[in-house]
């Protein structure tokens, strides 16, 4: 059996005005990864093309040992997928959906399904069309996650819903995670969500891959380092540094990379280290899109 | 595993449409009374059933096809165990067989009036081949729906074939081997009325499968 529950390989995709270009990504099974990119990435794209709703133009995508799009019947046996633009049914209640579901998929676990009915607060009486944005939510995860799914596609999720319906969702996601067998692919532009639950990020920009590692790793490398200078010259060229700005004598440098040697390079140059800051995951993923940008338009 | 889904995904759409279906039957059913009640009420009890026929099947074709796709529950259809293909397959069967049902009762049921009736059985042979001209234009709107993602083509597509339901009455008109026959006490199938079965059934039978030909390919469904 493969180990990876996602591998994406050369994926290419051309539409009018966006191309999905050469992406690669690899999520191995058990790991919850969060794929992190500002509005019209191609974060949908990619997610579709591994759902097999899209064909790709180009490369190669397996989900959970299956190639797609040839076998993604079969793949989606195992995949629990929810999108922010996904509806259900406005006329049919709830219960009616769960039914649906629970007849296409043997693995339909009742008594988890009625407990996430009480914790999500959601009536099953209740027809789609009068459920809030939040309740519509909540029910398209409780859909998915009363299946136990191996693999769970999420696609901005979280998108449009007020602070507590969010806090439950994810306090909902964060339990799911207890379960080591499962693979979580979570779409977000809120670094906050990612954060919270992924072991891997995945930034991607306009058709590309920017950086893909563990979040551990993204918070240990990159830094912010307040240096004082005499002129912007006096600072050496170094390669882990990906952004400079300065404010008279002051530069504060941005770095991917950091190691206590780069205190001595600078101090070697003439500059003074003031201060180094951790970044969040949301100023690392700013820094990395802009630079990932200025170098391809170099 | 994958017939269960095509059937539970077939059935779903069944009990969706199920109100129109019932409500298509009911004033087609009625539309076959009336007409029994006099000549007058023979001309207008045809216009109703025609209408009905005709408004039953954008409507199956719009919330079936089109509504599902735009209000993104199609989404959620296709998170389920199915390729593309299955999909199409599925929604092939569904919405035909919920035009189907009415359809083969209601046409039954005109061939059984006008047999069981003093109106003229020379009626009859019109009345099949306007029967199966409705069907194909159903089957056409519905091919045109699950091709393109263009609301605008679709559109395009039910005004087109409304209008050519015009162009077949003057078809039929020209033909007096159907027409010449409307008002006789028994049925005459012609070699015409042969010719008009068979081009309704091969145009069907084209716009039926063509979605599939194209499904196999890049086609995106979303």
């Amino acid at each position: 059996m493969s180990t990876q529950a996602i591998a994406l390989n050369g994926v290419s995709k051309a539409f009018k005005f966006f191309k999905l270009d050469a992406l690669s990504l690899e999520l191995a099974q058990g790991q919850i990864m969060g794929l992190v990119g500002p509005n019209g990435a191609g974060k949908s794209t990619t997610i579709r093309i591994l759902m097999g709703m899209i064909p790709a133009d180009a490369g190669d995508v397996r989900v959970l040992g299956h190639s797609i799009p040839s076998e993604q019947a079969l793949a989606k046996r195992d995949i629990g997928f929810v999108s922010d633009d996904m509806r259900l049914f406005p006329n049919a209640t709830l219960d009616w959906h769960m039914q649906f579901v629970a007849s296409i998929y043997p693995s339909w676990d009742v008594n988890y399904a009625t407990t996430l009915l009480k914790r999500f607060n959601l009536q099953p009486a209740q027809l789609v069309k009068g459920l809030s944005h939040g309740e519509h939510t909540k029910a398209l995860l409780l859909l998915v996650l009363a299946r136990r799914p191996r693999l769970l596609v999420l696609d901005e999720p979280t998108t449009g819903l007020d602070p507590v319906a969010r806090h439950e969702v994810l306090a909902e996601l964060m339990d799911v995670l207890q379960d080591d067998n499962r693979s979580i692919l979570f779409s977000s532009h809120n670094t906050l969500d990612v954060e919270r639950i992924s072991d891997q990020i995945t930034f991607i920009d306009r058709g590309h891959v920017v950086e893909s590692r563990d979040k551990e790793t993204f918070l240990e490398r990159w830094r912010r380092l307040q240096i004082q200078v005499g002129t912007r010259n006096n600072l050496p060229q170094v390669p882990s540094v990906v952004d400079v700005s300065t404010s008279g004598q002051l530069a504060t440098v941005t770095t991917n990379h950091y190691t206590p040697e780069l205190h001595r390079v600078f101090e070697r140059a003439g500059a003074v280290v003031h201060e180094v800051q951790r970044m969040t995951l949301e100023e690392i993923f700013v820094a990395n899109v802009m630079s990932s940008r200025r170098e391809r338009m170099q | 595993m994958t017939t269960n889904v095509i059937g539970r995904v077939v059935m779903k759409d069944l009990y969706l449409h199920r109100w129109l279906i019932i409500a298509a039957v009911a004033v087609g059913v009625a539309s076959l009374l009336v007409s029994l009640t006099g000549r007058m009420a023979f001309n207008v009890a045809g216009v109703f059933y025609l209408t009905t026929i005709i408004a039953y099947a954008v409507m199956l074709v719009m919330y079936g096809v089109v509504q599902e796709r735009k209000d993104k529950c199609l989404l959620f259809v296709l998170s389920l165990p199915l390729s593309n293909e299955q999909y199409l397959r599925a929604k092939v069967f569904a919405v035909l067989a919920a035009f189907l049902a009415p359809w083969t009762l209601l046409t039954a049921a005109g061939v059984t009036l006008f047999l069981a009736t003093p109106i003229p059985d020379g009626f009859v042979t019109f009345f099949v081949l306007l029967s199966t001209f409705l069907l194909m234009n159903f089957c056409l709107v519905l091919s045109v729906a699950l091709l393109t993602t263009s609301e605008v083509a679709v559109s395009s597509t039910i005004v087109l074939t409304n209008l050519s339901v015009s162009l077949f009455f003057i078809l039929i008109g020209s033909l007096p081997s159907v027409s010449g026959n409307l008002q006789n006490a028994t049925m005459a199938w012609s070699t015409d009325a042969s010719i008009i079965l068979g081009a309704e059934i091969a145009v069907m039978a084209i716009a039926l499968t063509i979605p599939f030909y194209v499904g196999r390919g890049r086609h995106t469904l979303i």
